[in-house]
């Protein structure tokens, strides 16, 4: 489908309608990380929210999608200073998306006479991956910022994942191959990872528990860091990744024969809660 | 007594004396110039305002003010270096006065993070901070921090001629003495927005971007994203007409061109802390 069919036009903010439709569009797309008190927050209370630099697109005059952009001064070097647009959320409606409507946004804005108006020399946005790949490499001839920035994180608590495990039982509950599976795992794991709380985990017919019980009693203890259970995480690669956590000692596994037997086994119920937002 | 703004740590190694506080009213202006001070000579840099820190740090709806932490040299009270934590685990600013302790600011300040996320029930606690500094690498070395991706971040120039034009100007004196030349840039496949030709020109009598020029003595045929990587110091003025991304005529004065777009390129560390990303 071309952008004519879905046509673009700035955000109305007086009439609270084109507001509602946009809070609701971005909640669906962000969860919690978006309600509405917090677009209040990061647009509308804003010092430099202007409400021309929200578009919205539509469909039979339905909002579907919307794009946020902020008019900012930014330094680019140690003595120039330009106005820049940031590039803020895009949104599209869940049955609408994956039909070129965050690329239609994107044209609309630059297209747009009233915004070339407002003299920003350059455009900046934080991307994911996919978003990269989908929308903004399809559109605008961009560059990576040069940055030197590094992001330092610690773990405070396994919190996430015991959400984590909650989801996996009730997800294994309604699986009757994976039920089986479960009936014959008996097995206490200690994962000791450098810098972070102990993990102790309990499997067996019941599903996975985070226990609270005695971590000598590990039947299993692994011992690694967060980077390199990052590393395993990724499926691609994985096993290559975990032989070469193996033989660099990042990642050490022990226990009686047995047990490493049984641990192997139950490998596949490790992944499963390992893969999913843990931290 | 406000629980909130009572001294809850003190430390004295040295000759440095520090506490660590929470937020107060009116501390704004002491934080604003310190993030301001700290800040200002990375790219990347938004400036603060009272308004915009308001804003940006204590309206934010994971931050309460007992989040805000503050560290105070004894000896003088003035604050030199604050942490605004939000429940979510994000420390959306840490900075502190270089020309103070570093490590036992930045301990000082990551210790009581850690410790009010942990009470506040957050699983985890994130920060950003430019990658050369080792008083900050140090510290969380040692208190056992991570380093994790940070989110890409993408650029595109919106208007080549005013950038050029700033990037000019700031560097007038310089280039006045070195250039005597009129170059007119082409970019290949534009898009609609950005204009496709446009003219650099700088002698002793000054400098200037325009969108026509009379007789260049050189002309660039390039595209939008080799021209921007040069700018910002990603490629190499060499390595963009080895690659044949940049075509100059006459051939003669590819030296020439390569000294000019060297003396362009702006190459300032980017740092953006995660209160810019959102």
């Amino acid at each position: 489908m071309s952008e004519e069919d879905y046509p673009c036009r700035a955000f109305n903010g007086n009439n609270g309608k084109d507001e509602k439709v946009i809070k609701r569009l971005i909640e669906n797309a962000f969860k919690d990380f978006l309600s509405g008190k917090y677009w209040d927050w990061k647009y509308k209370l804003n010092p430099n929210f202007d409400p021309s630099l929200v578009a919205v697109a539509e469909k039979n005059g339905k909002v579907i999608g919307c794009s946020h952009w902020l008019l900012r001064k930014l330094r680019i070097s140690g003595s120039v200073e330009v106005e820049a647009f940031l590039g803020g959320d895009i949104a599209v409606s869940p049955e609408y998306r994956g039909r070129g409507i965050g690329r239609s946004l994107l044209l609309f804005f630059r297209s747009s006479e009233a915004i070339r108006n407002k003299g920003a020399v350059l455009t900046y946005t934080f991307v994911n991956p996919t978003l990269e790949k989908t929308v903004h490499e399809q559109v605008v001839p961009y560059i990576p910022a040069p940055t030197t920035t590094i992001s330092y994180f610690k773990l405070l608590s396994w919190g996430k994942l015991r959400n984590r495990v909650e989801g996996v039982n009730e997800k294994i509950k309604n699986e009757k191959e994976r039920l089986e599976k479960l009936s014959s795992v008996d097995l206490k794991i200690l994962f000791q990872l450098s810098n972070v709380p102990q993990l102790f985990l309990e499997l067996n017919r019941n599903g996975i528990k985070v226990s609270d019980g005695d971590p000598r009693s590990a039947d299993v203890v692994v011992t690694s860091d967060l980077s390199t259970l990052s590393i395993l995480k990724k499926k691609e690669g994985r096993k290559r990744n975990l032989i070469w956590a193996l033989l660099t000692r990042k990642l050490k596994i022990k226990g009686g024969l047995l047990n490493l037997f049984r641990f192997y086994r139950s490998f596949w119920l490790i992944e499963e809660i390992f893969s999913g937002k843990i931290m | 007594m406000n629980i909130a703004h009572t001294c809850v740590h003190a430390l004295t190694k040295g000759s440095s004396e520090y506490s660590l506080r929470t937020y107060r009213e009116g501390d704004e202006i002491a934080l604003v110039h310190l993030f301001n001070e700290v800040h200002s000579k990375y790219a990347g840099f938004v400036p603060r305002t009272i308004e915009y820190w308001r804003w940006c740090c204590l309206e934010r709806p994971d931050v309460e003010r007992d989040g805000i932490f503050e560290v105070v040299d004894h000896n003088n009270g003035n604050v030199v270096g604050y942490a605004v934590v939000g429940r979510s685990g994000n420390v959306w600013e840490l900075c502190y006065d270089s020309t103070h302790d570093g490590d036992k600011i930045v301990s000082l300040l990551l210790d009581k993070a850690a410790s009010y996320l942990k009470k506040v029930g957050a699983t985890s606690i994130t920060f950003n901070a430019p990658q050369e500094n080792r008083v900050v690498k140090k510290v969380c070395r040692k208190l056992g921090f991570e380093v994790l991706p940070t989110p890409r971040m993408i650029i595109t120039v919106q208007n080549f001629p005013k950038l050029v034009s700033l990037i000019l100007e700031s560097k007038k004196e310089e280039l006045m003495t070195r250039f005597d030349e009129a170059v007119l840039i082409k970019f290949n496949e534009a898009p609609f927005w950005i204009s496709d030709t446009f003219f650099i020109e700088i002698s002793r009598d000054g400098v200037q971007v325009g969108d026509e020029t009379q007789s260049p003595t050189i002309q660039v045929e390039t595209d939008v994203i080799t021209f921007s990587s040069l700018l910002f110091g990603i490629l190499s003025p060499l390595q963009s007409v080895m690659r044949l991304k940049l075509r100059v005529k006459p051939f003669w004065k590819t030296l020439t061109l390569l000294k000019l777009l060297s003396s362009l390129q702006m190459k300032t560390t980017w740092f953006f802390p995660l209160s810019d990303l959102g």
